[in-house]
């Protein structure tokens, strides 16, 4: 078996990301380009925009959950634009500020442009009311620990946002069973080799979030 | 196949590459053991006239309706090593697959980066990836499924 495991890793080792924290930052990513696409369909048009404003050729995101006002490095950030509304920005890796006034880590926010604009001006932190869609995104390479369900749960007993989501890479019986009692929006399985639909069901979930606020 | 022996090898392989965490999060779920719902009768307890109380007189127990509680058990070796290896192709050839299709699809930005605000040293790239890297990798989710269907699955 060694040998086996051996000669199929071997290869790969040395384009793959080693890091847990790298892992959990590539599934931010994907989950992101997940809720792009999802836009798109919803007829929104997008655009990549830095933290100075200026149109991004590259793309830099935050590896640890960082404020929206930060000026250390040149974040980036995705622009969604339906037409006649307020434009949109989804950005990975923020603090927002609960009903209760203490500050979350969303691992992915979408929200007002004017809410951004706002505590980028004044040094504050978006409200969750403000954010549309926040997603909380779990890479596991075993089953997912009870314990992460578990907070979730806490953490949008605390938010206003409208959709608040759970998507992990991985699954178990345990927390699927929490999460379908007490979580609106989860999804499970979230690989490019996934055999189940589950992305194309999260995807709809995303243009279900954006459907609700075209009609707002 | 001697599972542990096996299990312990390729753990030991696999931290060597730094997937020790891998290692670590198999560790954790096979502490916390596999959850099965069971149906089992309820016990309930009858109370006993004022003479029949204290130690010398057993508590008198009844079956009551079934319900289901959680019971955990041990995972086999076999079992380990399936979670293992199932780890190892979630860690290293679906997270390549899943940083290809980030590529792909954010295919007219230069670079994906990503930083924290304090340092730059544990900055990762995301780079786009050939057709053949692509395949290569998808064989070998192919492989190590094969390998765990071959241990019973997960």
């Amino acid at each position: 078996m060694l040998s086996a495991i051996q000669s199929i890793v071997g290869p790969l080792v040395n384009i793959s990301t080693v890091s847990s924290s790298a892992a959990n930052d590539v599934f931010e990513a994907y989950v992101l380009s997940l809720i792009v696409r999802a836009a798109c369909e919803e007829g929104a048009i997008v655009s990549y925009v830095d933290r100075d404003g200026i149109a991004a050729t590259s793309l830099t995101f935050r590896t640890s959950p960082g404020q929206i006002y930060s000026t250390a490095k040149n974040y980036s950030h995705v622009m969604i634009e339906f037409p006649n509304l307020p434009v949109l920005e989804a950005h990975i890796g923020i603090k927002i500020a609960g009903k209760s006034g203490v500050l979350h880590e969303a691992d992915i926010a979408v929200l007002d442009r004017a809410e951004a604009e706002n505590c980028r001006r004044n040094s504050v932190s978006p409200r969750s009311s403000k954010v549309i869609v926040a997603v909380e995104c779990k890479y596991y390479t075993s089953a997912l620990q009870l314990h992460l369900a578990r907070s979730f749960i806490g953490l949008i007993s605390d938010l206003s946002s409208k959709d608040p989501f759970f998507v992990t890479n991985t699954s178990a019986n345990s927390v699927e069973k929490l999460l379908s009692h007490r979580v609106k929006h989860w999804e499970k399985n979230i690989t490019p080799s996934c055999s189940n639909n589950e992305i194309d069901r999260l995807a709809y979930s995303f243009r279900d979030a954006f459907k609700n606020f075209k009609a707002r | 196949m001697n599972y542990k022996e096996e299990y312990n090898k390729i753990e030991s392989y696999i931290g060597s590459l730094g997937f020790g965490w891998v290692c670590a999060q198999v560790r954790e779920e096979i502490e916390t053991g596999k959850l099965n719902e069971e149906k089992i009768p309820t016990l309930n307890e009858y109370s006993r006239s004022n003479q029949q109380q204290g130690f010398f007189y057993p508590a008198d127990f009844r079956k009551g309706q079934a319900a289901d509680f959680v019971k955990r058990s041990e995972y086999s070796d076999k079992q380990k090593l399936a979670l293992l290896v199932e780890a190892i192709k979630r860690a290293i050839p679906e997270l390549i697959l899943m940083e290809a299709q980030v590529a792909a699809y954010f295919d007219n930005i230069e670079v994906i980066s990503f930083t924290s605000d304090k340092d730059d040293k544990e900055k990762l790239e995301i780079i786009k990836r050939e057709g053949k890297a692509i395949d290569d990798t998808r064989k070998a989710v192919e492989a190590l499924d094969s390998l765990i269907n071959g241990l019973g699955g997960v």
